[in-house]
């Protein structure tokens, strides 16, 4: 079981309180990454974040890693406020990560050799994390020599054996093609039905935030513009996805991110 | 439905034709390098071969490697040396180079590195490195020899010195180029300062750091050869300035293939430690070929 693998503790509850996030531009204007971002999310909740890029999905992320401190507002965690990063809120990045010097099994060794634990110990975390994202036989292998899917196996492993509360996926695979994506959808779902971690998944890509999330938040121009359930019965595969209910969903998504406005939003972005 | 791809061992012939294109890879990069040093002793016959060109033949230079590598009378006889020949001159020249890049690489990566850790620190270090980065080390040099005399220590200080400043910059440029995804992501997994400095940036900096060594490596060659002629009694410039003064043309030019052909070897050495120290790298996976 995953559950015997992850080092401690389970899911977190997540509350953002009024978050602001201002940064001041070189030519003096103001941009608001984040304005006035509110929500609470129950354990084990698997949340997706959508929105158009540079609209505030990565940077709420960054908030709730400890990454970016808020301008005003708090994110806490268990009603803790984060004050930085931490190994309970681990996150896996749109761009490679993987530590390119260690080899596979190092780098799920990571947070442990980080915590101080002894050899023993986490060889038995990484062999039972490796096999459970299938790359047992990679354990030795630069992370050179595996292929980007791969890679992001090594990255969501590394979470696993950190042991982390709630994971923060930031465009996980959205370098990768469809079909390797669709294979790490089913083995993060896998995980997540096992382990019922709280997981905010980034993502621009509808079709991806509809298979995995049971949540929804909309963000639009940095502000939380919309906050709904999925209630689409799992397994999603396509028949689910071409459903009634799926479209319907598609369509409000796509009216509340203002897809219309898009190139009006691209020149005000590029100013 | 999918179909089910069975996958078959490659026939014995395309497994010799993957083996024998990776040994012709190989091969054909030792037949160039080969070529290149042959061309550059035709090129060497040809000028040794004009008239009134004071420049010895590959021949007599050979000639005079053999008679005076491990033993000299040449050299007894002006006092130079107590029995051995060139060799002991050119291991006083290694010995300075050794010790100088050894504790100059030791202090610049050190201070580089914290540096990047301990932001004080760059801020004192760095403007005293763009000033004497930006001042050539030849002009240095002197006060080298006034400070501590004609002594090695003076050699291996300019050495050491030169070396620390490079690898301080190396150093500290590598830091900042470290990727920041993978601090973050360190940080994420529960990563302290402490273990972050150990497991990323320390192995992340080495390619950067490593090629930065071998240029201060190659560079420390001709500064000790250098720091040697300007004043010293005894090393590889020592004997050239010696020889210049004594129009001992065969001598000089010996001396400077020898220290070239040490170079190469230390140049070699250093590759094969970057080779396994950066095997993670796909250019650390080709040194190491």
């Amino acid at each position: 079981m995953v559950q015997d693998i992850v080092e401690s503790g389970s899911a977190a509850d997540v509350t953002f309180d009024g978050v602001w996030c201002v940064f001041e531009h070189r030519s003096g204007r103001l941009v608001h990454a984040l304005e006035e971002v509110s929500f609470t999310v129950p354990a084990g909740q698997f949340v997706a974040v959508v929105g158009r890029s540079g609209h505030g999905k990565s940077t709420m992320l960054r908030v709730l890693a400890g990454l970016q401190p808020p301008t005003t507002g708090a994110a806490l965690i268990n009603n803790v406020e984060v004050l930085g990063p931490a190994a309970e809120r681990s996150m896996v990045f749109q761009q490679d990560t993987v530590f390119p010097w260690m080899h596979v099994r190092d780098n799920v060794e990571f947070a442990l050799k980080a915590r101080g634990m002894a050899k023993a110990e986490r060889l038995v975390i990484s062999d039972r994390t490796l096999e459970h994202v299938g790359l047992t036989d990679f354990a030795d292998s630069w992370p050179r020599e595996l292929s980007g899917g791969m890679r992001k196996r090594v990255a969501l492993a590394s979470v696993m054996a950190a042991g982390s509360n709630v994971w923060l996926m930031d465009e996980p695979f959205g370098s990768l093609d469809y079909f390797t994506r669709r294979n790490l959808h089913e083995l993060l779902l896998e995980i997540w039905e096992e382990t019922h971690k709280t997981i905010f998944f980034v993502t621009h890509d509808i079709e991806e935030a509809l298979i995995l999330a049971d949540r929804l938040m909309l963000v639009r121009e940095g502000k939380l513009v919309e906050d709904m359930a999925v209630d689409l019965p799992r397994p999603r595969d396509e028949d689910v996805r071409a459903s009634p209910e799926a479209v319907a969903l598609t369509k409000a998504i796509l009216d509340e991110l203002g897809i219309e406005d898009s190139s009006a939003a691209d020149i005000s972005e590029a100013e | 439905m999918t179909t089910e791809i069975v996958h078959r061992q490659a026939p014995p012939e395309a497994i010799a034709a993957a083996k024998r294109a990776r040994r012709r890879a190989v091969i054909g990069r030792l037949v160039l390098s080969i070529i290149g040093v042959i061309l550059a002793v035709i090129a060497w016959q040809l000028l040794a071969d004009q008239q009134g060109f004071a420049l010895p033949s590959p021949i007599d230079a050979s000639r005079d490697i053999r008679e005076n590598f491990f033993s000299s009378t040449y050299l007894e006889q002006k006092g130079l040396s107590d029995g051995g020949g060139y060799t002991v001159h050119l291991w006083a020249t290694t010995q300075n180079v050794l010790i100088g890049v050894a504790l100059g690489s030791a202090l610049g990566i050190s201070i580089g590195l914290l540096s990047l850790r301990l932001p004080l620190l760059s801020e004192i270090v760095n403007p005293l490195a763009a000033a004497f980065g930006a001042a050539p080390i030849f002009v240095a040099a002197p006060f080298f020899l006034i400070w501590f005399g004609i002594q090695p220590s003076a050699q291996i200080l300019m050495v050491g010195f030169y070396t620390a400043l490079l690898m301080y910059i190396f150093s500290r440029r590598a830091g900042e180029n470290l990727d920041a995804g993978y601090i973050e992501s360190a940080l994420t997994l529960g990563g302290k300062p402490g273990s972050i400095f150990r497991y990323i940036y320390l192995p992340g900096t080495v390619p950067e750091i490593a090629g930065g060594f071998r240029i201060a490596l190659a560079g420390a060659w001709g500064l000790e050869a250098i720091a040697e002629l300007l004043g010293s009694q005894e090393g590889a410039g020592f004997l050239i300035k010696f020889f210049a003064t004594a129009f001992v043309v065969n001598g000089m030019i010996s001396l400077v293939v020898l220290l070239g052909l040490i170079a190469i070897f230390f140049d070699r050495l250093v590759v094969f430690g970057v080779s396994r120290l950066t095997r993670w790298t796909e250019s650390g996976r080709q040194l190491a070929l």
